[in-house]
């Protein structure tokens, strides 16, 4: 959204020129709420400021193939580069050190908690513990995941949130990010369900107990194994691609109405475009924050879910 | 909160900064070399042949992804280490003691309870042999009552059977006594006018009299 802000802004000035481009040009508008390798600021502070690029190497080091073309078209370049998210997850990333070293500091002296911001992190690691992990993954198993679900959580709240702030961008809708975090779940559930049962009886847990003749069986159960394989892969898949849409989706809307102004700005239908979309922000703006907490949650929830199915199968 | 009002003053901001009269930056020299010079610089990279961002929205960049990949399990490690850890840990112990507390609360309530009902017991006992201790006084007074009573009137009544009796008594004393006075007291007014006026004759009649009236009397 503070992207779209400055970018607004940027359309409203150009479409005083005779040359401006399409608001509503999709590569235009996409380009908002996608990584960069600058930050947008006020025009007063210089517009963009462009990230320094310490490592980038000239030509790209490998482009990976995994030779479908939906799929390959699609991977960028691995080139070292350092883009506005990779600045962002490490502020993220930073700011929760801060906050829960320091949450740790006050909660290890065993006094009642005090403060608004401890007793709104105590009561936020206490829902996961209790109403997520433990639920999902059961009262045995559960605390040793929870610093696994607790990062989670915390990572994608905070990075949700940064979409909120003016001038950042949220990192969690670029699907490098979210599929990254699905992957590092999915690498969770795997390690989770074969250490709990075994290499072998993981995978071969995967096939649901059926009382089957012996022919059938030998026909059906690997059928239903792959079956449930790829079940296990496209749950992880999705789970990156529903953090990824409701970022990204929330935000382009966001765009788009600011786009309107942009649009209007060369004619009369401007005064009246201008506070109707202003009004819309404000309280689209305010479902982002709802959703921002929302996305949080659920990934972390299914995260547990899918934990809770590795290391308890049926 | 605090955020929504942030938000709120961006968006506001935002649309104020947008109400620059339409036309303004038709002489706006300085915008239109500021806009020569970003298309400039697009096509700069373009030319380089480093891609500018694609529009995809699925687009995946390994290098981001790759760094997403180091600080989260950098961060993992790191809070794991240093604040889940002491954290969890922590709560654990507070809800234990807070556990405890309750059940000590609780244990303690109980024998409260308990203590109360036996003083309850035991207050209602004395209360009982008090009511039976004052029954047996009331039993015992209003035996020493009737008794005390009962002898009283005993008494009265002998003595005044006693004084009856010695009324009597002195009655029949006192009639004995004026019988014997007055038999006497005729006897000798009688004796003194006989001797006054008796004559022989008179004896003569007298005796004569007192014959006649013998058989008179024999033969009653």
């Amino acid at each position: 959204m503070a992207n779209s802000h400055t970018d607004a802004h940027d359309q409203a000035t150009d479409s005083g020129h005779e040359h401006a481009h399409n608001p509503f040009e999709k590569s235009h508008l996409i380009g908002h709420v996608k990584d960069a390798e600058y930050f947008d600021v006020p025009r007063a502070l210089g517009e963009k400021w462009q990230i320094p690029q310490l490592f980038r190497t000239s030509e790209p080091i490998v482009t990976l193939r995994v030779g479908f073309k939906p799929i390959d078209e699609r991977i960028e370049p691995l080139e070292l580069k350092i883009t506005k998210f990779m600045v962002l997850e490490t502020l993220a990333a930073v700011v929760m050190v801060l906050l829960f070293v320091g949450l740790a500091a006050r909660i290890r002296k065993g006094a009642a908690p005090k403060g608004k911001l401890t007793n709104l992190l105590e009561a936020m690691v206490v829902y996961i513990r209790d109403e997520v992990a433990r639920p999902a993954i059961g009262r045995h198993d559960a605390d040793r995941f929870l610093p696994f679900l607790l990062t989670i959580f915390f990572f994608v709240l905070v990075l949700n949130l940064f979409g909120l702030v003016p001038w950042f961008g949220s990192a969690t809708g670029a699907l490098a990010t979210t599929g990254t975090m699905a992957t590092l779940t999915f690498a969770t559930v795997v390690v989770a369900g074969m250490a709990k049962l075994g290499p072998v009886k993981f995978w071969l847990a995967q096939v649901p107990h059926m009382e089957l003749p012996l022919p059938i069986a030998v026909v059906l159960k690997p059928m239903i194994f792959f079956i449930e394989l790829l079940g296990l892969c496209i749950k992880h898949f999705i789970l990156a691609m529903r953090l990824l849409a409701n970022m990204m989706a929330g935000h382009l809307v966001l765009a788009v109405i600011l786009a309107f102004i942009a649009a209007s700005a060369s004619s009369v239908v401007w005064y009246a475009v201008t506070p109707a979309s202003v009004l819309g922000l404000v309280a689209l703006s305010l479902l982002e924050l709802l959703v921002a907490f929302i996305q949080a949650y659920i990934f972390t929830f299914l995260s547990a879910l899918f934990i809770g199915m590795a290391v308890h199968p049926h | 909160m605090k955020l929504a009002r942030l938000v709120l003053c961006l968006v506001i901001a935002c649309g104020i900064g947008s109400l620059r009269p339409v036309g303004a930056y038709g002489e706006d020299v300085e915008a239109k070399i500021a806009h020569a010079e970003s298309e400039l610089a697009k096509a700069a990279d373009t030319d380089s042949g480093q891609p500018t961002t694609s529009a995809d929205p699925l687009s995946i960049d390994p290098d981001l992804a790759i760094w997403t990949a180091v600080v989260f399990v950098v961060l993992l490690v790191v809070l794991k280490k240093f604040a889940w850890g002491p954290i969890i840990q922590s709560l654990e112990t507070r809800e234990q003691t807070i556990a405890n507390h309750i059940a000590e609360a609780q244990r303690n309530h109980e024998e409260a309870k308990r203590l109360l009902a036996q003083y309850e017991r035991k207050l209602a006992q004395a209360a009982n042999e008090v009511r039976e201790l004052m029954e047996e006084a009331r039993r015992d007074a209003e035996h020493a009552k009737q008794a005390i009573l009962a002898e009283g009137k005993a008494g009265a009544e002998a003595e005044r059977a006693r004084a009856l009796h010695d009324i009597e008594a002195a009655a029949d004393q006192a009639m004995e006594s004026l019988a014997e006075r007055s038999a006497q007291l005729a006897i000798d007014l009688a004796g003194k006018i006989l001797q006054a006026r008796l004559s022989k004759e008179d004896h003569t009649r007298l005796i004569q009299e007192a014959m006649a009236k013998f058989p008179a009397t024999s033969a009653n």
